[in-house]
């Protein structure tokens, strides 16, 4: 591998989007920068911008109204890019999954490569979860014209 | 090439003269062509040939008596009186007495100056040394191009005649101020170049202009009765009217410095110092020719050009030069400060301007060679960079009719030359390793010999570096595009294009042939005096008290920015929209303007009264010297 | 003029090792820190890993002129450490470096985004605040000892000029980013300010250009200490930027960011002040009051 494929895996930064969730699945995405959790050791950090941020963490079940600002930043994240869905919302929008206001997923909208169910999503989880799309990026090198990595259908998921 | 050199400063005094009045019958804009470039011509090759003839002759100045130039003493007191009459009779009509209390206490001791000298030669009448050739080159190369700009931009203007003859006269009275050596003769020619000033400030006939003519008119007056009054005594106390007899005269002390103190203050009023800075900003109404050539380069540099001429008589009183160098430090703090808040772009330079003189000022008050070249180098770059920067406004405004440095936001995209040639500008006035940049870094060594400048300074140069930036910023504010902004698809006009890329390429130019110029035209004037401290060999600068590797420097600068220019072009998928938390609005944004109006009128106030106080001490000294001297 | 390859060479390995020597600074900065706040916190060469992942991404840009300031920064301030290191004139070395702060802020003015926008406006107005100080510790450093060129600063500058050094730490609290005075590039606040419309490898570029520009900083910060003994300079040296590193980090765990005025006043004020009263001192040592 390259030495910027290794360096990827070493330093993944974090745009962490909430598509219209109860912030549950949020917090517990926030407790991951306390000394608790402490996932800087991992050189994950939580940059609020899409062009410097390399994984987009979304919570929640991408309400009608935000949908379009979701396609945006992730339109603007440069790749080699990963989407981690968080939290049962984000993954099939249960359980509002029937609602007319909700698109049910951030699947339906953006291609995502790990999904954690859980509601809401462990801290632990969370973590399983960055780790195993980091693995999906060692095992393939990439060149910064690919386009995202495209999970297997239905994703991969994290077993909370 | 033995050239008559009284021929070539009688032509360069004549024919802007001749050329100014051959404007006046025409009646087409396009015709006032012909008398303009004429002279233009006819006076770069003059001032050119001034300067090549000197150097082969390899003297450090040249002196001509008055009696290569005939009854040229006559005429000229003759128009002295004629133009203080119409001073105060200008006054009169304008129902202001100021104006016509300044006309009459300049002509009433004026008169009696003249019936005294009354027969008596003043010798020698003009002195040609380099830093009259330095002033020369600027005024009529830069002024030359500014006019031949005039004859596009003021195209659509009613009185063109009017103005270019008044542009013109106004370059032959700028020649004949700097190689004056007969103290009447620089006294008539100052005050021509106040008159031209009034009569252009107000060329647009509008209440604002008016006003603001009449105010630089009794401001200048003001400076101009100092100034009479300085000769009078300059003639009382040293018995000459010669500037050069008077300079190298062992200074006599005490109330003899009195006439010094007194120029000093018509200096600061000619050159706009705090706190005599409101008729520079009044006369940004003026059309911007009048502004890039009086009011940056070439007018308002008269004053420091008396100042820099004076330097060697104020090693006879530390106490005065160091209050004029607080002047000039006070003045570029106090309007580097204020420009930082300013949104007119034409006050914004204004502003810069002073400050830039003030510098000049304060070079002068420190009093040691390496501040003297430093002043001297300050002066001609600062007149080239402001120029094209008058200029490229002056365009903007052309084409669009603003002024306002928020509505050039994108200017990149809408007018690509301009804003190179802007952006050269600004390169070139405030960032290494440019010329004007080297001034400065000579000025902050200069600066040490009196370390309480130096904190005026810091916060100067720093404040000149965020307005300056913040307004460049605005005008390359780019969307999101692959093409680099084609400069053909600039649809302005030739003469702006030949003028603004003349002078951005000067500007470039220059700083490339430092090193020649402070050997071939800075230090044979600094060693008159005071001994060469600066030196150049070819790639690097130096100075006692460091080395600056200039032309490494941009060597290294220019090939980056051009390679990167060629080479930076972001292929389609590369392309990026703005990051706005998601949204799709186009957002405007809004300047940063540091202070309040309330603060930055309270500072203006602090500025101007703290130099009011200077002003007062500085008239003092020599009378505070002399009582000091009883006891 | 005989070249002296030797010195030379050492020079331009200094050159190159300086931004790596920053680099790991920076990393053991994150991981006391992390100590600090009583977690692990990342490996020291995470920065690395950091800068190398940008070279690896697509690189997305609004318009050239981001790119070209980009490489303006970058080549400006390299330029600025290989005078400081060669033994230039420091005076030349702040102004190139000042340079190169200014390409920076023009390159984020060239893009139109309102964070952009605001993160250069707040990064003059941080020039505005450290610019000042720093000139004049320069400039009392060239009265102090007569002259301006590096290479003939032989003696230490402690502790004549004891205070100015103390002025110096609030320029690098700037410099570094590090609360109370890390405006422009206020995370919470703007984003990442400047830096918000650059990415990929522009961005790495930034971020080089941003380790040469503290590596200046601190290169001043060793000027401060000089012994005949090379291997004393070199512990002394390095014992004074590791104290003044150390001291930013434990102000910026003590504290939050203060405002854009506090920020100006507070700088000015203290910083003009302490260099005031050093001048002052050296005035007076000069006289031979003391």
């Amino acid at each position: 591998m390259r030495a910027t494929d290794r360096s990827r895996v070493k330093s993944p930064w974090i745009l962490h989007f909430d598509t219209g969730s109860c912030n549950g699945c949020d917090i517990e995405t926030w407790a991951l920068l306390t000394p608790r959790y402490d996932i800087e050791r991992f050189g994950m950090l939580n940059k609020a911008n899409p062009k410097h941020a390399d994984i987009l963490l979304v919570t929640g079940p991408v309400s009608m109204k935000v949908a379009p600002r979701l396609k945006n930043l992730y339109d603007q994240m440069p790749e080699p890019r990963l989407v981690i869905a968080v939290g049962n919302c984000a993954c099939t929008g249960a359980p509002f999954e029937e609602c007319y206001n909700v698109h049910g997923g951030v699947g339906k909208i953006i291609p995502v490569d790990v999904f954690i169910p859980g509601c809401a999503a462990r801290p632990e989880a969370i973590i399983d979860g960055v780790v195993l799309g980091l693995k999906l990026w060692k095992r393939r090198a990439f060149s910064p014209n690919a386009s995202s990595v495209s999970a297997p259908a239905g994703g991969v998921e994290v077993k909370g | 090439m033995a050239v008559d050199l009284a021929t070539i400063v009688l032509l360069l005094i004549a024919i802007p003269a001749i050329g100014g009045l051959a404007c006046l019958p025409f009646r087409k804009g396009r015709h006032m062509a012909i008398p303009v470039m004429a002279t233009s011509v006819i006076v770069m090759i003059a001032s050119i040939a001034l300067l090549l003839d000197i150097h082969s002759r390899g003297v450090s100045s040249y002196e001509i008596n008055e009696a290569e130039f005939g009854s040229a003493s006559w005429v000229i007191a003759i128009l002295d009186f004629a133009l203080m009459l119409f001073f105060v009779y200008t006054g009169f009509r304008l129902k202001n007495r100021l104006a016509m209390a300044f006309g009459l206490l300049q002509l009433i001791p004026m008169a009696g100056l003249e019936m005294a000298v009354y027969g008596q030669g003043v010798e020698p009448a003009i002195v040609i040394d380099y830093l009259a050739i330095v002033m020369a080159l600027v005024i009529n190369i830069v002024g030359s191009i500014i006019c031949i700009y005039a004859i596009k931009y003021m195209e659509h203007d009613n009185a063109q005649p009017r103005f270019f003859a008044i542009m013109l006269l106004f370059l032959g009275a700028m020649n004949g101020a700097v190689f004056a050596n007969n103290l009447l003769w620089l006294f008539f020619f100052w005050e021509v170049t106040t008159l031209c000033s009034y009569l252009l400030i107000g060329h647009e006939r509008t209440a604002e202009a008016k006003e603001s003519a009449v105010r630089a008119l009794v401001y200048t007056l003001g400076g101009g009765v100092a100034l009479a009054f300085g000769i009078i005594l300059v003639n009382n106390y040293y018995g000459t009217l010669s500037l050069k007899t008077v300079l190298n005269a062992d200074t006599l002390g005490g109330i003899a410095l009195l006439p010094f103190a007194l120029m000093a203050v018509a200096a600061f009023t000619k050159s706009a110092l705090v706190p005599f800075q409101n008729w520079l900003l009044g006369a940004m109404v003026a059309p911007t020719p009048v502004s890039a050539l009086l009011h940056s380069s070439t007018m308002v540099k008269l004053g420091v050009y008396l100042l820099i001429r004076m330097s060697p008589v104020l090693d006879g009183s530390n106490a005065l030069a160091w209050t004029i160098a607080l002047v000039g430090s006070m003045s570029f703090l106090a309007t580097s400060i204020l420009a930082i808040t300013e949104s007119n772009a034409k006050r914004v330079l204004a502003y810069s301007t002073i400050g830039n003189l003030g510098l000049i000022t304060m070079c002068v008050g420190i009093n040691t060679s390496l501040a003297i070249s430093a002043a001297i180098i300050l002066l001609l770059f600062h007149a080239v960079s402001k120029a094209l920067l008058f200029m490229c406004v002056g365009v903007v405004k052309h084409e669009t009719g603003e002024v306002e440095i928020d509505a050039m936001s994108g200017l990149r995209d809408r007018m690509p030359f301009v804003s190179i040639a802007f952006a050269i500008g600004v390169f070139t006035i405030m960032l290494p390793p440019f010329g004007m940049f080297a001034s400065k870094w000579l000025i902050s060594e200069a600066a040490i010999s009196l370390p309480l400048l130096t904190f005026l300074l810091a916060m100067g140069f720093a404040a000149t570096i965020v307005y300056y930036s913040k307004w460049l910023g605005r005008v390359l504010a780019g969307g999101s595009k692959v093409d680099r902004p084609s400069l053909a698809k600039d649809h302005i006009s030739r003469i702006f294009r030949y003028t603004l890329g003349a002078l951005a390429a000067g500007a470039i130019l220059m700083s490339f042939l430092i090193s020649w110029i402070v050997k071939y035209m800075v230090n044979p004037y600094i060693e008159l005096d005071f001994g060469s401290s600066v030196g150049g060999s070819g790639a690097t600068i130096f100075s006692s008290l460091g080395e600056f590797p200039i032309v490494v420097l941009l060597v290294v600068v220019g090939a980056m920015f051009l390679l990167a220019t060629l080479f930076s072009k972001p292929k389609k998928d590369e392309l990026s929209q703005p990051y706005t938390g998601g949204e799709s609005y186009q957002f405007e944004t809004g300047g940063f303007y540091l202070m309040s109006r309330l603060t930055r009128d309270r500072l203006n106030g602090i500025a101007n009264l703290v130099a009011v106080v200077l002003l007062v001490i500085l008239v003092l000294i020599p009378f505070a010297i002399e009582v000091g001297t009883w006891l | 003029m005989a070249v002296d390859w030797t010195q030379l060479t050492m020079q331009m390995l200094l050159v190159v090792l300086s931004p790596v020597a920053v680099g790991l600074l920076f990393g053991i900065d994150r991981k006391i820190t992390a100590h600090m706040q009583n977690r692990i916190g990342p490996p020291i060469i995470q920065p690395f890993y950091d800068l190398v992942k940008l070279f690896g991404k697509r690189p997305m840009v609004m318009n050239n002129g981001q790119i070209v300031f980009a490489y303006a920064f970058l080549i400006l301030q390299a330029a600025a450490l290989a005078l400081l290191v060669s033994g230039g004139d420091l005076l030349i070395v702040f102004f190139v470096s000042g340079a190169g702060s200014v390409a920076f802020v023009l390159g984020a003015f060239s893009a139109r985004s309102p964070y952009s926008f605001y993160g250069s406006q707040r990064e003059l107005l941080q020039i505005l605040a450290y610019e000042p100080v720093l000139l004049l510790v320069i400039l009392l450093i060239g009265y102090d000892r007569g002259t301006f060129t590096v290479s003939s600063l032989d003696m230490s500058l402690l502790p004549a000029l004891s205070l100015a050094l103390i002025a110096l730490m609030v320029v690098l609290v700037i410099k570094l980013q590090k609360s109370p005075y890390d405006i422009a590039t206020a995370h919470q606040e703007i984003v990442s300010g400047p830096y918000v419309e650059y990415s990929g490898p522009y961005l790495g570029i930034t971020k080089l250009a941003n380790w040469f520009e503290v590596a200046i900083v601190l290169g001043i910060f060793t000027l401060f200490y000089w012994n005949e003994d090379a291997l004393f300079s070199i512990a002394g040296k390095v014992t004074i930027v590791a104290v003044a590193l150390f001291a930013t980090q434990v102000l910026d765990n003590a504290t939050a960011r203060l405002t854009r005025e506090r920020m100006l006043k507070f700088t000015l004020l203290f910083g003009i002040l302490l260099v005031a009263l050093n001048m002052a001192l050296v005035y007076l040592s000069k006289e031979g009051v003391f």
